[in-house]
């Protein structure tokens, strides 16, 4: 079984995010809805993947993957990068600071699900 | 692969659909009064952050989710009004009054455009919009992530501002430190606890995550704060730690204040802890549902009690019946507190008409002001909710039809501009409101007219202000013209007139031609208000409290022993007798599969045996006073807005109805 | 103005072909005729309750009370919203179209020979014209009704108990 983290301040957002997950077998789902949470969510449980907006109040998303790159304990957790921003500088930035993918919103829920089945390398789409 | 069986996108978010409209509708909500309150900042160099920074992010949350559900038009317009608050938030644009009407129409088009899909009707058109956006530069979009610092505790400028004008206000700084922990957040006290709780000793200025010297993951705060050292300590107990944050921004130099501005004496700044506590809603409704099971207990207590009076000595039965009444009041007192709870201020609710005034007048050329007061009146937060829509249909009927255009008033010998009255106040358990307009008043004529054609008002009737409100207010009353609409402000009004009346306040109208019209709204303090479920027996409606029902099955007639004329189920162990509601109500039996509602405990158990169970409701209960209908097993009535009464099951007094007929 | 202070004007209504008034200061509102919430075990006569104005209120099928032959609903039917002190009661009646003065002198006391039951639900008859108009008192209405509804308790129970 994986645990996925869902990070976004949208609650209509990370539904979305775990409803175009919720076809993958063995995934369950963490949610947090700002930064410090998320990082919270990491130190007090196992997550072996983050979903990770950028635009968020108080902690950005670039800040939230910083920190983790810098804290031994995360600086192998995969983080697949979920945002509006579509501009290369913010992708080539997002992707230096350590993103594992960086994908943009609006995203087709199949696309999701087949990024995360690759990152987490758990089974073939197809079963 | 896996096989396609989802066609688009916004077809696989269906079920999130409602999530997302709410979301919308909240971002909305909030994005109308930062707008408002935005409004003065027009000219201004720097605009309010925190006000931008919210608006930034709510048009940010629309934009992503719009995209999603694959709703472009909404996506687009967010899109744009988001790239000019960015502007705005890094002051490379200065707030004109053109470009605060930009955002303005842009919010509004979000609005119609939200509500167009929730109709199922025709995506709205915004590409009109959309060019107005873009002439204000929000397609001039910066494109630059953002670089923060590794250190956790380097401070961005926007927070060493804060920092500064706190201390320049006489507050402290303190840095407190968090370490989260499973125990602690299985206990709740996770991250956003402790950021919430800083409310209650001053103001939460930063938060960052950091590495302790055992490798483990804490938070630091700052706060700002007028507490003592002694007072933190109590106050931070053992989760936290902290300390004195020292910056050079601690002991700011007198120079900072020569401004003109006197540093502000410690007397003048109110001191952080305030009075007030924030509730879930669903907490107290929780309360009240505790507070509606007492009642029932104390009923069958009292019941019990009556039944005790020939075997007890007298004295010993009075002094029980005298405690038992103390306890009626005592619930009635705490029902009363628990409803007092729920009550807000109708002031967010008057600033929203503003928004709509604004809107109006920019579309009908009239000039129009709004005067509130009262705005701190307190009235039931579901009475509030269920006002808002009659509110903006009376203020937009008074500025539609009311109000005259410029040019006729000063004929008339009035100013310009009209106003508009927006009242509110508490007079003993009612609250007022009222909604005023000083327009052209009335058509009485041309009202009574269509009164009588429609057979509302009698022939010869003297045509009173009472009688106009019932005609304006009488459903299906068709607009035929312009003079029509203007004589009687149009349809809708049954509409307010219903919500009025559904939350138990009665409606008033004066006017005077020429003049103008007065609309006077009186409500009750407090509602009587419970969840029930909706049942139908033989197809007619009733309502029963939850708070009544222990559990809810489905008869399995099978499991039914029949003997004489009772009825047993047998459940777990026990068996329940059954009480057949049609039979109790002599309502011809229904076909098909039945469901029993256990009420009542030990021996006073009974499955009340009803044909379906539609939902659970929130409703508000009315009392049933009239003798002529004050039958056994009902105790009131409320409407599920149709109009239509619908009858509210008494479960106590059905349990001793059914008792009572197997005794005879 | 009669000593009692009630205005001389009156809401006139029909049932089974005869004209009925009652004082227009006892008249609420006048509706149409919607669906009503039939209440179980309350009196035949009741034909059920409505929302009325915030308020549950039960209408009376005044045919039905005075036990005459009941008849379906049409478009002339009316819902006479009737305030007697603290109560709210509507009654169905044929029809309800005009709103007339009635002099206190054209107002006569009921003969002797309709006293007894019947007599006490009028407060006098009147001639309009050539119509003769039956004044109803109101009060009386609501107390016989309740007392009735009495009765048929007690019938029912005395039922039970053989």
């Amino acid at each position: 079984m994986k645990t996925i983290l869902a990070v976004d301040d949208s609650p209509t957002m990370r539904r979305m995010v775990i409803a175009s997950l919720s076809t993958l077998p063995k995934v369950k789902f963490e949610e947090a809805g700002n930064g410090l949470e998320a990082i919270e969510r990491l130190a007090i449980t196992a997550v072996h993947l983050l979903i990770l907006d950028l635009n968020m109040p108080d902690m950005h998303g670039m800040e939230l993957l910083q920190f983790l790159r810098s804290h031994p304990a995360y600086q192998d957790l995969p983080v697949i990068i979920l945002t509006t921003r579509g501009d290369e500088t913010s992708r080539s930035a997002a992707l230096a600071a350590g993103a594992t993918r960086y994908m943009t919103k609006p995203f087709h829920p199949p696309e999701l699900a087949a990024t995360v089945n690759e990152v987490l390398g758990t089974a073939e789409p197809s079963a | 692969m896996t096989t396609a069986t989802i066609q688009t996108d916004s077809d696989f978010f269906a079920e999130i659909l409602e999530d997302y409209y709410a979301e919308c509708d909240e971002h909305l909500t909030a994005v109308r009064e930062n707008l408002l309150s935005l409004e003065s900042g027009i000219g201004q160099k720097k605009a309010d952050y925190a006000l931008v920074d919210d608006l930034f992010r709510r048009f940010h949350s629309l934009k992503g989710m719009s995209g999603m559900v694959g709703y472009e038009e909404v996506a687009e317009v967010a899109h744009h009004l988001e790239s000019y608050l960015r502007l705005l938030r890094k002051e490379q644009v200065t707030l004109t009054a053109k470009a605060y009407d930009g955002l303005l129409v842009g919010a509004r088009a979000l609005e119609i455009s939200l509500v167009a899909r929730r109709q199922q009707q025709q995506p709205q058109n915004n590409d009109s919009v959309i060019a107005l956006l873009e002439t204000m530069g929000s397609a001039r979009e910066a494109a630059s992530a953002p670089g923060p610092a590794a250190d956790p505790m380097a401070l961005s400028e926007n927070v060493r501002e804060q920092l500064t004008a706190a201390v320049a206000a006489g507050q402290r700084i303190w840095q407190f430190e968090f370490e989260p922990s499973p125990e602690l957040a299985a206990k709740g006290v996770n991250v956003n606890f402790i950021r919430e709780q800083f409310a209650s000793i001053g103001q939460l200025i930063h938060g960052a995550p950091n590495v302790t010297d055992t490798g483990g993951i804490s938070f630091l705060f700052l706060v700002a704060s007028k507490f003592t050292e002694g007072q933190v300590a109590e106050w931070a107990g053992s989760y936290l730690t902290y300390q004195p944050y020292e910056t050079a921004v601690s002991a700011p130099p007198e120079t900072i204040h020569d401004n003109g501005r006197a540093p502000i004496p410690e007397t003048a700044i109110a001191t952080p802890q305030t009075n007030y506590v924030r509730v879930d809603l669903n907490r107290l409704d929780d309360l009240m549902q505790m507070v509606g099971e007492l009642v029932i207990h104390r009923a069958r207590l009292e019941d019990r009690l009556d039944g005790l009076r020939a075997i007890l000595p007298k004295n010993q039965w009075r002094a029980l019946k005298e405690i038992n009444q103390a306890i009626e009041r005592d619930l009635r007192d705490l029902r009363e507190g628990v409803m007092r709870t729920r009550m807000v201020p109708i002031g967010e609710t008057f600033a929203r008409m503003k928004f709509v005034v604004r809107d109006l007048v920019r579309q009908s050329g009239k000039q129009a002001r709004l005067e509130i007061s009262g705005q701190n009146t307190e009235i039931d937060k579901l009475v509030v909710e269920k006002m808002m829509d009659p509110l903006l249909h009376i203020v937009r009927n008074a500025i539609s039809h009311g109000l005259q255009l410029p040019e006729t008033r000063q004929a008339q010998g009035k100013p310009a501009q009209g106003t508009i009255w927006l009242r509110a106040k508490t007079e003993g358990d009612v609250v007022i409101i009222q909604i005023e307009d000083d327009g052209q008043g009335i058509n009485a004529d041309k009202v009574a007219q269509r009164g009588r054609e429609a057979g509302l008002l009698l022939d010869n009737e003297p045509v009173t202000p009472e009688r106009i409100l019932d005609i304006i207010c009488a459903p299906g009353l068709s607009t035929k013209d312009e003079a029509d609409m203007a004589a009687g402000r149009g349809v809708g009004m049954n509409v307010v007139r219903q919500t009025v009346e559904q939350l138990g306040g009665v409606m008033r109208l004066d006017y005077r031609p020429g003049q103008g019209t007065c609309f006077t709204i009186e409500l009750p303090l407090t509602l009587a208000i419970a969840d029930a479920l909706i049942v139908t027996v033989s197809g007619q409606r009733f309502a029963i409290p939850q708070a009544a029902v222990r559990e809810v099955l489905e008869v399995d007639e099978t499991a039914v022993t029949r003997f004489e004329n009772n009825e047993i189920l047998r459940h777990r162990d026990a068996v329940v007798p059954l009480l057949r509601l049609n039979r109790a109500f002599c309502l011809p039996p229904a076909n098909g599969r039945a469901f029993a509602l256990i009420i009542g405990n030990g021996l006073q158990t009974a499955g009340l045996v009803v044909d379906r169970i539609l939902g659970l409701r929130e409703i508000v209960v009315r009392a049933i006073t009239d003798p002529l209908i004050r039958v056994p097993g009902i105790s009131g009535a409320t409407e599920l807005g149709d109009g239509r009464a619908v009858l509210i099951l008494d479960g106590a007094e059905l349990v001793v109805m059914r008792n009572g007929k197997r005794e005879t | 103005m009669s000593d009692n202070q009630k205005p001389d004007t009156y809401i006139l209504f029909e049932l089974a072909e005869t004209n009925y008034a009652v004082n227009s200061q006892d008249v609420q509102q006048l509706e149409m005729v919607d669906e009503f919430t039939p209440v179980p075990n309350a009196p035949d006569f009741v034909e059920g309750v409505v929302f009325l104005r915030g308020q549950v209120i039960p209408v009376i099928n005044l045919r039905a009370r005075f036990r005459f032959e009941k008849r379906p609903f049409d478009q002339r039917t009316r819902l006479v919203v009737i305030r007697d002190t603290e109560r709210v009661v509507g009654f169905i009646v044929d029809t309800a179209r005009e709103f007339v003065t009635i002099p206190a002198e054209a107002i006569q006391l009921p003969p002797e020979s309709v006293a007894g039951m019947s007599g006490r639900y009028l407060d006098g008859i009147a001639t309009l014209g050539n119509r003769m108009i039956l004044l109803l008192n109101v009060a009386e209405v609501l107390k016989a009704a309740e007392e009735i509804e009495l009765e048929e308790i007690e019938i029912e129970k005395e039922g039970v108990v053989s």
